[in-house]
């Protein structure tokens, strides 16, 4: 039987793909585009009060002919009533006016724009925060704090007594009172995903980057980049120390929060994610579920029906759960059974409080989930991108990644 | 001698609706969405369809572009999307046109082949979502942070498919040496979920 290298086959799969680029495509395609876009050629040219011109020589569709005095005077009205409907929908939907299931969108406050001495700037500043915009999912009381054009929020968490959101694109953490979604911070961190509290001290990775930021909750400055390959995935505060995959590297490291250096590199080919479950360091990643030795490095395979294929892995004190594409799974490390399965599309990230659970969806909202039975009780429909839930005081707080947004909901 | 078009300028005119610009894009653009389709889904019927519907929409959210240098990072997306539409679609079909490809085996540096076969079945198998970061990579030629970019996924997202993709191919083509019987099965229906 032939072995092959992720190499070998990285380059063959390459070769082959490239060699398919050169397709071309069948010209039906074009002559069917162009014949079903024509229909809606004339009036969104009358929309645009745009003289009409040539038309597409040769092509189906392509008979632009100009409209009738009759046609403009109708195009003309109904451009008026649209007009009119909108001006009174943004009236009726203007913030602070809500009713029962309305979204209303944010206006965003011009002194949030962001600026790039804003994120450059090497000491943690306060802005004004634009204002969070009450409104009501399903039949949910939330809040909507619109993050900017520019951010990418990822997790979201609670320390300090604060709430923290992680913005990859924006290259910057982000502190929030939890009452009022004032930011009262706004902290450089390149590429920020996953936090970790650490040693009195918030962590978060720089997952654009290298390694990982300490932030100094008292001071809401930057005290220290430790590691110097990309980290994959969230960091573990265990045995003290915080355990972080980099998975481009192929390696765990072992960082020790007291002396901010990284202490250990392990090894760890075939392993993605590291939680903490059951009292043990837990992995997965291709070579399926294992636990790892913090004293040795040595990993030990858990057989289980886990994914292999996992997105994302969090704990919930005991079970490790893995979310991949279509599903959520609890394993036991110590005995690799299944505690609890949660099959939905595009899962994307699990959370726990109390008796329940809290799953995302893309574009599906986010869940909640009897942790008992692990059956859904509700469905909160969070627009968007929903990513990361976590509830914290009776609160439930979301971030959207695709709108930029974090939710502050109360279930 | 026909007057090189200014593709900055079709976009700017197609987002007003000019038809005639949009055409342009489209002429210009087709073959390597079609290409980028068939890479992705592994059927000829599906790639047209999805290269056919990425382009209705193109023209129909055109207006609501708003940055035209994006013009190509957007369009690849609303292909992206097409092809995942036709993917859902396909769950229910149990015949898939399927590829002509006979071209010889691929030496690599150690004079050892991949079929190409073979390679086309393993990749099949492989979920849609990790078939568009391998494509878009390899034949985009797009970092993990612009594939990202590109469709709006955390960047861990796009680094995590990849991997697996990678890791399922490999494994893939192991199991396919030991299944001859299977393998030889899968060819004639086509394999894969997506």
């Amino acid at each position: 039987m032939d072995r092959f290298s992720d190499d070998q086959v990285d380059r063959a799969l390459g070769a082959w793909l490239r060699e398919q680029s050169a397709t071309r495509a069948p010209a039906r395609i074009v002559e069917d585009v162009f014949a079903r876009t024509s229909r809606t050629r004339q009036a969104r040219r009358w929309w645009a009060l745009r003289p009409l011109g040539r038309g597409l020589d040769g092509l189906p569709g392509s008979d632009v002919r100009r409209p009738s005095t009759w046609q403009r005077a109708s195009a003309f009205a109904g451009a008026i009533g649209i007009l009119v409907v909108v001006v009174g929908l943004a009236f009726v939907l203007r913030p602070g006016v809500t009713g029962p299931g309305t979204l209303v969108r944010p206006s965003p406050s011009p002194s949030l724009s962001a600026s790039p001495s804003a994120t450059a700037s090497a000491s943690p500043f306060v802005r004004p925060s634009p204002t969070p915009v009450p409104t009501v999912l399903g039949s949910t009381a939330a809040r909507r704090l619109g993050l900017g054009d520019n951010a990418g929020p990822i997790e979201v968490t609670e320390a300090f007594g604060s709430i923290w959101v992680a913005d990859i694109h924006g290259n910057d953490v982000r502190r929030y009172d939890p009452a009022t979604m004032r930011e009262v911070a706004r902290i450089p961190a390149r590429g920020a995903a996953w936090f970790a509290v650490a040693d009195g001290a918030l962590w978060v990775t720089n997952q654009m980057s290298v390694g990982l930021t300490r932030i100094d909750p008292a001071t809401n400055t930057v005290v220290a980049r430790v590691g110097d390959v990309p980290p994959c995935g969230a960091p573990v505060v265990a045995f003290d120390s915080i355990w972080q995959s980099a998975c481009d590297a192929g390696v765990f490291l072992r960082i020790d929060p007291a002396t901010n250096t990284v202490a250990e590199t392990i090894p760890a080919a075939g392993h993605l994610f590291l939680a903490l479950a059951g009292g043990q360091l837990v992995t997965t990643g291709p070579e399926g579920l294992a636990t790892l030795d913090p004293d040795t490095g040595a990993f030990t395979p858990i057989v289980s029906a886990a994914p292999t294929d996992p997105a994302i892995v969090t704990s919930d004190g005991n079970a490790v759960w893995v979310v991949n594409a279509s599903a959520v799974v609890g394993i036991n490390p110590a005995d690799g059974r299944t505690v609890g399965r949660l099959d939905a599309a595009e899962p994307q990230a699990i959370s726990f409080a109390g008796d329940r659970a809290w799953v995302t969806l893309r574009h599906g909202g986010v869940l909640e989930v009897d942790r008992a039975t692990m059956k859904v009780t509700r469905t909160i429909p969070v627009p968007g991108y929903p990513l990361v839930p976590l509830e914290s005081a009776g609160v439930l707080w979301v971030t959207d990644f695709e709108s930029s947004a974090l939710w502050r909901i109360e279930p | 001698m026909q007057p090189v078009r200014d593709e900055a300028s079709d976009v700017i005119r197609a987002m007003a609706g000019d038809h005639d610009a949009f055409a342009a894009l489209a002429n210009a653009n087709v073959d390597r969405m079609y290409a980028l389709a068939r890479a992705i889904v592994r059927d000829v019927d599906r790639a047209e369809d999805a290269t056919q519907e990425a382009l209705v929409r193109a023209w129909r959210e055109l207006p609501r572009l708003r940055d035209p240098s994006r013009f190509h990072a957007w369009l690849r997306r609303l292909l992206v999307n097409a092809c995942y539409d036709e993917g859902r679609r396909a769950r229910s079909r149990s015949e898939v046109v399927l590829l002509a490809d006979h071209a010889p085996a691929i030496p690599d540096e150690s004079s050892r082949v991949i079929d190409r076969d073979r390679l086309d079945r393993a990749f099949r198998r492989l979920p849609l979502e990790q078939r568009v970061v391998t494509v878009l990579g390899h034949i985009e030629g797009l970092t993990h942070e612009e594939i990202a970019a590109t469709l709006d996924l955390p960047l861990g997202t796009v680094k995590s498919r990849a991997r697996y993709a990678l890791a399922g191919l490999r494994s893939a083509l192991e199991a396919d040496d030991r299944m001859p019987a299977l393998a030889a099965e899968t060819r004639r229906v086509g394999g894969g979920r997506g």
